[in-house]
């Protein structure tokens, strides 16, 4: 499966809560998969500590 | 080091060294849990260090002998029995910018002895943060582990076996553009499988689902 994600600079995981994290240039999100689709949820996604990152809302990216 | 009970234990190196790493690792060598990180020397370059907590204190274990030219950085792998002999080896990718050898090594006592090498890895690229960029998994299910991480390149993926104690390459697959972020296995569907999920230069993220 393949994402094209915007300012894309790192996959981590959070030792915290076993979640794959997405960080790009200015946020993080966390990610799962669902029903074949990515799914980008904004509740979980932890401080990174990178700068100026926030959140975004709850989105899908075709799969 | 910052211990679940709230102490936080530091190891001071002598001037002539320095810690050349963003985090220590944990690490399970042969049963005890220890630290792993890369100390460098300012006239021998880089080499991996080990420690482990005793009487509240951090204390040095094992080292190996630096790469022996001064600004020449390794990363480490992680450690697992990787050629199994039933002792846990630490792997590492040395000179990753360079010829990217990546290197087994095994403890003796106080020192760690390199034991079996394969160039044309690299796990870094200069300029970067990410130290990620390996994965230890038993990917032929010979049960001993073997280590997926990119070619010299990075526009490869491939799967590195030193059971026995002969590195070879089981398999490779070609990216479509350089590899730039962590390489992280996880069920990200929650079927149980754990899916290989990295990002490309291009800007796409990949997930192969297992």
């Amino acid at each position: 499966m393949v994402a094209q994600i915007k300012g894309l600079q790192d996959v981590r995981r959070n030792q915290e809560t076993g979640e794959v994290v997405i960080v790009t240039d200015d946020r993080h999100v966390a990610l799962k998969l669902q029903d074949g689709k990515f799914v980008l949820r904004d509740e979980t996604a932890p401080d990174l500590g990178v700068p100026g990152a926030e959140p975004i809302p709850d989105g899908r990216i075709a799969a | 080091m910052r211990l679940q009970d709230g102490a936080v234990l530091a190891h001071r190196l002598p001037s002539y060294s320095v810690y050349e790493d963003l985090e220590p690792r944990i690490i399970d060598l042969n049963g005890e849990e220890m630290v792993l990180a890369v100390r460098a020397y300012l006239n021998a370059g880089a080499a991996i260090a080990v420690y482990r907590v005793t009487d509240g204190k951090l204390q040095p274990v094992a080292e190996a002998d630096p790469i022996g030219i001064p600004f020449r950085w390794l990363n480490p792998v992680g450690a697992a029995d990787f050629d199994g002999d039933g002792v846990t080896e630490v792997a590492a990718v040395v000179t990753p910018h360079l010829s990217g050898r990546l290197t087994l090594y095994q403890r003796d006592g106080t020192k760690f002895e390199r034991e079996a090498e394969r160039s044309g890895y690299s796990t870094h690229f200069i300029g970067s943060i990410v130290l990620d960029m390996s994965i230890i998994e038993d990917v032929n299910g010979d049960g001993v582990p073997d280590i997926i991480l990119p070619s010299l390149d990075r526009d490869r993926l491939a799967v590195v076996s030193f059971a026995g104690g002969t590195p070879r390459e089981l398999g490779s697959m070609q990216l479509r553009s350089t590899i730039v972020t962590s390489l992280i296995a996880a069920d990200l569907d929650g079927k149980g499988a754990l899916d290989l999920i990295y990002g490309l230069r291009n800007g796409e993220l990949m997930v192969i689902r297992r």
